[in-house]
């Protein structure tokens, strides 16, 4: 049980999983906020929450699957109860896949979906409803390339990733006046994780051969989320793009 | 050596030009102030170097080849370098009934928004790309993606401006060169509005306005963004906007 007079925000990441929701997670704590990190298998948060702790920062592993109403209910009502008012609430569930449209299976189809775009409705709702009681806080949604691009192999992902990005868009219409400051990071290029080195060798590419810069750097990634979180009310940005200097697009 | 920042586009102290070459000279940067009236360059300057900050006036016509040149050659001249950083901020949010538009009304609003942004960018490529570094912001607007009455000129300029802008990013991004389209969609809170039309702060309330400061603070954001993940393209409003 926490201090009940420490009232240090929270920002919960969703998805702190192997792409960049740990370098969101670790600027965040670096700003000085708990980070609350949130997958679904939260032992496997272990070694984000070490990292942070012995940066001299405060992090807090929740197991959270996203797709999940009442996981998700929980998850926000013990970050509230126990460790602070959530302030910053990042969605960055990935659900990547890629499928010739033949080969989709509606199976793939409606994980994809629930995982990209229905589980960031279940976390942008109830942000929303702890945020609007205290008119103040940031709602982040992870969106892609296929947030607004189809791709060839990126039905579900696409048509799942634009949902998303629809739904953030509503929501920062709605609540930007109530000063919640909705955004849409379009993240329009591979990030430099083992997961996307992983995907490049699958592809039959050697990761260790890609020119300096083809990806992009977690930790300057996870500058913009901030960036965005410490924009004046005066003027804020629902959706920006990010790509490395040396992307072609 | 000092480090040139050049603002084109700039007119009262109290406008987004204005904030921006506070801002830029705040981080320590030789701020180029230009426009077309000498006068307000002065007072901006004069403001900048009592507060500490090394600027300067340049008066130039921005749909002028020669001049382009000219204001990127002063800043050379002074600092010994090329500007590691620029902004295309001219623009005019030329209004007017189309039945009744000039040739001359539709081609002015082109020149100043879209022809100005090329001779900028132009520039900017011979200059600044050999260095292999520096930043080249646009200022978009509302009507860069959307037109409609009575800013129909308008609108085609900005588009072309942001064609502008995301070629140049295309071509010179991966030669070191960040170039961002910035969308205001929202009234700014300057002199260029409240001067002309004061019943728009009265209408939206400060809080419906766009702050110049708070504007500027996300030119300085992408100036300072590392090459690892750059953005092109933001929109900015006030957070009562309704859009």
């Amino acid at each position: 049980m926490a201090d009940p007079n420490d009232r240090t925000p929270v920002a919960l990441i969703v998805g702190a999983g192997d792409f960049i929701g740990g370098a969101i997670a670790k600027r965040f704590a670096a700003g000085g906020y708990v980070a609350a990190v949130g997958r679904r298998k939260a032992d496997q948060l272990a070694p984000l929450v070490e990292e942070i702790e012995k940066g001299g920062g405060r992090a807090r592993a929740f197991a959270l699957d996203a797709r999940d109403e009442e996981s998700v209910s929980s998850v926000f009502a013990a970050i509230e109860r126990d460790l602070g008012p959530l302030e910053v609430v990042v969605y960055n569930v990935g659900a990547n896949v890629y499928f010739p449209i033949t080969e989709t299976t509606s199976r793939v189809f409606r994980k994809v979906w629930e995982m990209a775009c229905l589980g960031g409705f279940l976390c942008g709702r109830e942000a929303a409803r702890v945020m609007l009681s205290r008119k103040r806080g940031s709602i982040f949604f992870t969106g892609a390339t296929a947030s607004v691009r189809g791709g060839k192999g990126y039905a579900a992902f696409a048509a799942a990733k634009s949902g998303l990005r629809a739904l953030a868009q509503s929501m920062a219409r709605e609540l930007g006046p109530e000063n919640i400051h909705v955004a849409h990071l379009v993240i329009d290029a591979g990030v430099d994780t083992a997961w996307v080195r992983e995907r490049i060798a699958e592809s039959g590419r050697d990761p260790a051969q890609l020119p300096p810069d083809t990806l992009m750097n977690p930790a300057s990634v996870g500058e913009a989320y901030w960036m965005l979180h410490q924009q004046s009310r005066d003027a804020w940005t629902f959706e920006l793009d990010l790509r490395p200097h040396r992307e072609s697009w | 050596m000092a480090r040139g920042a050049l603002v084109l586009g700039v007119g009262a102290e109290e406008g987004l030009g204005g904030a921006l070459c506070r801002r830029f000279a705040r981080e320590g940067l030789e701020v180029f102030a230009v426009g077309r009236t000498q006068a307000k360059l002065d007072a901006v300057a004069q403001a900048l170097g009592a507060a500490g900050g090394r600027a300067h006036a340049v008066a130039a016509d921005v749909t002028s080849a020669g001049d382009m040149a000219a204001a990127f050659e002063a800043v050379e001249k002074e600092t010994g370098a090329p500007p590691e950083l620029v902004v295309y901020n001219a623009g005019n949010m030329a209004a007017g009934p189309l039945a009744e538009m000039t040739d001359a009304f539709f081609e002015a609003a082109w020149r100043v928004c879209a022809f100005g942004a090329f001779l900028c960018g132009r520039e900017a490529a011979r200059r600044m790309v050999p260095r292999g570094s520096g930043t080249l912001i646009f200022t978009g607007a509302t009507s860069s993606l959307r037109s409609r009455p009575p800013f129909i000129a308008f609108a085609a300029a900005k588009a072309a401006e942001r064609a502008v802008a995301h070629g140049l990013a295309r071509e010179f991004g991966p030669k070191g060169l960040h170039v961002a389209h910035v969308i205001v969609d929202g009234v700014i809170d300057g002199e260029l509005v409240n001067a002309r039309a004061p019943q728009i702060k009265e209408k939206l309330g400060a809080d419906g306005m766009l702050s110049i400061d708070a504007l500027a603070d996300t030119y300085w954001m992408l100036h300072s963004q590392s090459r690892s993940a750059w953005t092109l393209e933001l929109d900015l409003r006030p957070y009562k906007e309704t859009f």
